[in-house]
């Protein structure tokens, strides 16, 4: 079973994989639109782009997770529909791992599947075939120890041994060197080489552009659901596939930010919280937007999160010249600082409450009763119907569980919650992810209006044309350090090398 | 042109409510019962049954009341029945054993600040061992219940005739078991909807992570919640003290599940952000109805819990098809779920 098609080379016959015009819409994004692929046998093909560019949707539709709109996808010639990746051989190595912690490393790598009879398991045969699937990649692990003794490197290999017994055809590994150690990843290269000559097709979805050239065959840019650009990576230049990744700078409407004053609102110094943030320090003025830029995994969310008192840290923050010392959000929040977290479903909204209480969430104090002590809120359904006017909220009615709203108009009532109560700092963590295009623009105006209003706004973001088109300054994040720092009028190619490589010197200003 | 969007209630808005408020099918569970047991029943309608059925869904329906507090929250107090025993065991030790009669008054506030001490001790265990409300309040139910019993000796308490009032007595003809659970229920109803702290549990209820996020006091409820079931269960014992007429060695056995039982019938979610204290005194009330009714039509009373265990499957059954129903089947759903 495993030695099935040895032949290395593609060229006669159809490829091992081809999509033609895959189209994927989720409501008012499309998030792929008509992408053609193709992976031949023994082939690694690198699928680069930035957040957002529908990378995570090609895989899902390849693995049959979801249903394509429209285009097709064949394996061998061989249309595939409603299909179960395993089936045909493909599986797939997602972001986040899917290990059973307190399992050993052998049952996790056959778990899919445990050898043996009548529901009782052959311990044995479990052993000798995680074995021979650890062989195949060349991974010398402990079959019986815990997984959750491993590092994640070794996890890695566990979960690629696991992949490959379900599949022994096309392998899609996603990001798979975010949280790998530099000879972790050496490691991986080494198996994924080691693949390709066994004849696997390989996708390799990745941003980091250096780590492409160690292992591609061909590389494919995706941007914004288009497949903008592949060729054979020995024919691509490292600049022209920036280019790709980035795009011009879309300018659909331009934002009035402002002028921001000399007076600094927010410091912060030296902050660090292990492992994910290392010294990082930076300044915000009033009326300014600052842009936090960096590759997926070097610490954007992080360095926010420790600010706003999230997660422990060690260093300073202070506010409009005063030290903070205790900083949760409780404290952050009367301070006047407003907090947009990045996964608003889980973090910021009260899903199954009406909108009126999720608008009015933060400024609820405001609102108490004084007359009759501690009870009723005054003029709460006034306010919540003017914020929803003001920031043009598309609902059904006040009263009905936000959940039911569309992602963008979840993102603005979050934002409204936050203005209502006139913030000094607000904080913004990819606020427009997600979100289609038209709201999108919207929320850039609504940033831009509270810079003009005097506001300090950090915003988070992996979409690099938002920043450059939304901040006055950007500051760099590379593994949790602040590397450069850019002003207007920014230099995307400059951000990026200091986002994805490891030039060491920081400049600043461009 | 604004004030005028803002002030007008529109027509859709009052339906949303409608729609949106969960006893309503307990309401109409308790009116379809009431119609087939009326017909199977002539003593059933009677004033004396149906204000036997309120008086007996008092001590159910004051701990319902706290315990919607704590299940909106998605936590839950398994410890109540036991806080009933041993609060009412120590007012004893202090009040009871007295023969001055005002001391005996005592143990009215004495039984609810003892309650409500046990509710802190929960809420401080749970919040600073950070293990799940269950596994917590089993185990101070335990305790709770071992410390009860090691000072009676198992052996029963009877009180003076003046602390019984709450069970017995009346005002303006009004039985005061179904008085106090009347004003428990208000209060804590508009608590509920009127004041910062009622938001504050709603809100850590939808999302106990968005509520510390968007900079709300999430600890400080989370104890309180505990408080307030606490002080709830030590008044219901009060109620119940009056209606038994002793402090017996398995007073309030098992009435954490009657109380439970009652709260996610009254539409309660389990998982928190939803419900009402309304609906939970509802709930309470069908559950003594059924009792009530098959004894009135002389059903074997070894059946009464197997119908009203049904009762709670097939209510939770209907809330899960209409919430199915109304929810968006997005395709992130289905990704997650893939995933």
């Amino acid at each position: 079973m495993l030695e099935r098609e040895p032949h290395a080379s593609g060229g006669q016959g159809p490829p091992l994989l081809r999509t033609s015009g895959l189209t994927k819409i989720f409501g008012a994004t499309v998030a792929l639109n008509k992408v053609d692929l193709e992976v031949e046998r023994g082939q690694v093909v690198a699928v680069v782009g930035e957040n957002g560019a529908g990378k995570s949707t090609l895989k899902n539709l390849l693995c049959g997770l979801l249903e394509p709109d429209a285009g097709r996808i064949e394996m061998d010639g061989k249309p595939l529909a409603h299909f179960k990746a395993a089936e045909h051989g493909i599986a797939a190595v997602h972001q986040e791992f899917s290990l059973f912690q307190s399992l050993s490393v052998a049952e996790n790598v056959c778990i899919s599947d445990l050898p043996g009879r009548r529901g009782l398991v052959n311990w044995g045969e479990t052993r000798t075939t995680a074995q021979q699937y650890l062989n195949i990649i060349g991974a010398q692990l402990n079959l019986d120890a815990p997984v959750e003794l491993l590092s994640t490197g070794e996890q890695q290999m566990v979960e690629i041994a696991k992949a490959l017994r379900q599949a022994d055809r096309l392998l899609i590994l996603d990001e798979p060197t975010a949280s790998l150690t530099e000879p972790e990843r050496d490691r991986l290269f080494e198996v994924i080489r080691r693949l390709r000559q066994r004849g696997l097709g390989i996708i390799f979805i990745s941003h980091f552009i250096e780590e492409v050239y160690e292992v591609a065959d061909y590389i494919v840019v995706l941007r914004d659901g288009h497949r903008v650009g592949g060729r054979p990576a020995s024919e691509m230049s490292r600049r022209e596939l920036e280019e790709l990744m980035v795009g011009r700078v879309v300018s659909e409407g331009e934002v009035d930010t402002g002028v921001p004053t000399d007076a600094v609102i927010l410091k912060v110094e030296h902050l660090s919280s292990p492992p994910k943030v290392a010294d990082v320090s930076f300044e915000v003025r009033q009326g300014e937007i600052l842009g936090l830029s960096g590759l997926m995994g070097a610490g954007r969310t992080e360095v926010v999160e420790a600010i706003y008192g999230l997660r422990p840290s060690s260093g300073k923050v202070w506010l409009a010249g005063k030290l903070v010392d205790q900083r949760t959000p409780l404290s952050m929040k009367q301070l006047g600082v407003a907090f947009v977290p990045e996964d608003r479903r889980r973090h910021g909204l009260f899903g199954v409450r009406p909108l009126r209480e999720n608008l009015t969430a933060a400024a609820i104090d405001r609102l108490v009763q004084r007359r009759l002590p501690g009870f009723g809120f005054a003029g709460e359904r006034d306010s919540a119907a003017k914020l929803a006017a003001d920031f043009r909220i598309v609902h059904p009615g006040l009263e009905a569980s936000v959940r039911f709203l569309s992602g963008g108009n979840q993102q603005k009532s979050l934002l409204a919650r936050w203005l209502a109560i006139a913030p000094r700092v607000c904080i913004f963590d990819e606020p427009t992810r997600g979100i289609d295009i038209g709201a999108k623009q919207e929320v850039h105006e609504l940033l831009g209006r509270l810079a003009r209003q005097g506001a300090a706004v950090l915003v988070v973001s992996s979409e690099l044309p938002e920043l450059m088109q939304l901040a006055h300054r950007i500051v760099v994040l590379r593994q949790g350090r602040s590397v450069a720092e850019f002003s207007r009028p920014f230099d995307a190619r400059a951000i990026i090398q200091y986002a994805a490589s490891a030039v060491q010197e920081a400049p600043h200003g461009s | 042109m604004a004030a005028n969007r803002q002030t007008r209630y529109s027509l859709s808005s009052v339906w949303l409510s409608v729609r949106n408020a969960r006893w309503l099918p307990v309401l109409l569970g308790i009116l379809l019962l009431g119609v087939v047991f009326s017909q199977l029943s002539p003593a059933f309608l009677k004033f004396r049954n149906l204000q036997n059925i309120a008086a007996q869904s008092s001590v159910t329906g004051i701990m319902a009341a706290g315990m919607t507090f704590v299940i909106m929250t998605a936590g839950i107090d398994i410890s109540v029945g036991a806080t009933i025993y041993l609060s009412l065991v120590l007012g004893n030790e202090i009040a009871l054993k007295s023969t001055t009669p005002f001391v005996v008054y005592l143990i009215y506030p004495l039984s609810i600040v003892l309650g409500s001490f046990l509710g802190l001790i929960n809420g401080l265990l749970k919040d600073s061992l950070r293990i799940n409300p269950l596994v917590t309040t089993l185990a101070t139910y335990i305790i709770y219940r071992g410390i009860a019993t090691h000072i009676t000796k198992a052996k029963d308490i009877h009180p003076p005739e003046s602390a019984r009032f709450l069970g017995i007595g009346s005002v303006a003809g009004v039985p005061a078991p179904i008085l106090t659970v009347l004003v428990v229920v208000i209060v804590s109803a508009l608590v509920l909807r009127y004041t910062r702290f009622g938001r504050y549990v709603l809100a850590i209820g939808a999302s106990e992570s968005a509520a510390y996020q968007s900079g709300l006091p999430v600890r400080q409820v989370l104890i309180a919640v505990y408080v307030i079931a606490g002080a709830c269960a030590g008044l219901a014992g009060l109620v119940l003290l009056g209606r038994v007429g002793a402090v017996q060695n398995d007073m309030g056995i098992g009435i954490e599940f009657t109380v439970i039982t009652a709260v996610v019938l009254g539409g309660t979610q389990l998982s928190g952000g939803r419900g009402s204290i309304v609906g939970s005194l509802l709930g309470a009330i069908l559950l003594v109805m059924i009792n009530n009714g098959l004894n009135l039509i002389h059903v074997s009373p070894y059946i009464y819990d197997i119908v009203r265990g049904s009762v709670l499957v097939g209510a939770v059954f209907i809330d899960r098809l209409s919430t199915a129903q109304r929810s968006v089947a997005g395709p992130s759903s289905r990704v997650v779920r893939a995933v």
